[in-house]
C-alpha cells in the first residue's frame, strides 16, 4: 500500500463512502427490486424448498 | 456432509471465476475433494483457468441438462492441474464452449430442476466435501436455485458504481432465502485506496461481513487466466487471503448467519 498524501487519502476515503451511500439515497429502487423477485411463485417454491433443506440438515 | 458453496457477482468481470477456481484449487491442496460446476452456461469461462480445451471433453453440462450423459460423464479430474501439490482431489464440470450449444441455451432454456438434480448427484456419486457452483452473473432462475440450496454465499463485487445496487439486491435475495453464510469479497480495488476503508464503509452499507479486499493485481493481469494464480504466486498476498476466504467458506463451526453483522 503506498504512502498517500493526507487530502488524497481523504478523497480516496471521499469516493468510497459516495460509492457505498449509493444504497442509501436507491434503498427504494433495491427494495422495488427485490420485491420483483421475492414476489414471485418461482421465489416462494425456492424458499419452501431451502428451507426444508436447512431443516433436514 | 459437503458443504455447496455458491460464488455469484451481479456484474460481469469482477473476478468471479478467477476466484472460483482459485478457491477451488486451494480447497483441494488442503486434502479436500472438490468439484467446480460453470453454470454460466451462456458465457463459459471458467476451464480455461484448468486448462481444459474442448478436444478434451467429450460431454460439457448442457449434455447433461440436455439429457444425453449423466452429470459425472460431464465431470473431468483436472487434479493435475495443482501440479502434484496437496492430498485432494478437484473434479470440474464445464458448459460447453460450442456456439451452438450455448446458441440452444439462449434459445430453448433448460429445466433448472435437473440442476438440482446434478448438483446432488455430483456431491454423491463423486464423494465431494466441496461443490463449487460458479453462477452466470445477475439474478435468474439458475442463480436463485445456486443461492437456495447453497450453504454459503460468496459475492464478487468491485469497488464500483455500477456493482453496488445490484449486489444490494443479491445480499437482500440472499437473506430472504436463508443462505446460512453469506460473505462479500471485494475484488480488483486500485492500489491507492485503503483497503480497510474498503472493508469499513462496504460492511457498514450492507451490514455484510467482508472476507477479503483483494487488490488489482499485476501478476494476475499478466497470468490473464493461463492458470491458477494462488499456484503461481503461492506466498502472494493475494493467495493469503483467498485462503483465508476458503477456510471461512467452508467453516463448520460458524452457526447460521456468523458472517452477517
Amino acid at each position: 500500500m503506498p504512502a498517500h498524501e493526507p487530502d488524497e487519502r481523504l478523497r480516496l476515503n471521499g469516493y468510497v463512502e459516495k460509492v457505498t451511500a449509493k444504497g442509501a439515497s436507491s434503498r427504494d429502487e433495491v427494495l422495488r427490486e427485490v420485491a420483483a423477485i421475492t414476489e414471485t411463485d418461482y421465489f416462494r417454491t425456492l424458499q419452501e424448498k431451502a428451507c426444508r433443506l436447512r431443516a433436514t440438515e | 456432509m459437503a458443504t455447496t458453496i455458491a460464488i455469484h457477482s451481479f456484474r460481469g468481470g469482477t473476478g468471479k471465476s478467477n476466484t472460483t477456481a482459485n478457491l477451488a484449487a486451494l480447497l483441494a491442496l488442503g486434502g479436500r475433494r472438490v468439484g467446480v460446476i460453470d453454470t454460466d452456461i451462456q458465457s463459459p469461462g471458467i476451464h480455461v483457468l484448468f486448462g481444459l480445451d474442448e478436444e478434451h471433453t467429450s460431454y460439457a453440462l448442457n449434455d447433461y441438462l440436455w439429457g444425453t450423459c449423466a452429470i459425472t460423464q460431464a465431470a473431468y479430474d483436472v487434479t493435475a492441474r495443482l501440479e502434484g501439490g496437496g492430498s485432494g482431489q478437484l473434479f470440474l464440470i464445464p458448459s460447453s464452449l460450442k456456439a451452438g450449444a450455448i446458441a440452444r441455451v439462449l434459445r430453448e432454456g433448460y429445466d433448472v430442476g435437473l440442476l438440482n438434480d446434478g448438483f446432488g448427484s455430483l456431491v454423491t456419486d463423486l464423494g465431494l466435501d466441496v461443490l463449487l457452483i460458479d453462477t452466470h452473473p445477475g439474478l435468474n432462475e439458475e442463480t436463485l436455485l445456486s443461492i437456495a440450496i447453497s450453504d454459503a454465499l460468496a459475492i464478487i463485487l468491485r469497488p464500483d458504481q455500477q456493482d453496488y445496487q445490484g449486489t444490494s439486491v443479491t445480499v437482500e435475495v440472499a437473506r430472504k432465502l436463508g443462505v446460512p453464510r453469506l460473505l462479500l469479497v471485494v475484488n480488483k480495488v486500485p492500489a491507492v485506496f485503503d483497503p480497510e476503508a474498503v472493508k469499513a464503509r462496504v460492511e457498514g452499507a450492507y451490514q455484510c461481513a467482508v472476507a477479503a479486499v483483494l487488490p488489482q493485481s499485476d501478476e494476475m493481469m499478466a497470468l490473464a487466466s493461463a492458470g491458477i494464480f494462488a499456484l503461481h504466486y503461492p506466498d502472494h498476498p493475494i493467495t493469503t487471503a483467498l485462503k483465508q476466504v476458503a477456510a471461512t467458506l467452508v467453516d463448520q463451526g460458524g452457526g447460521p448467519l456468523f458472517s452477517c453483522l
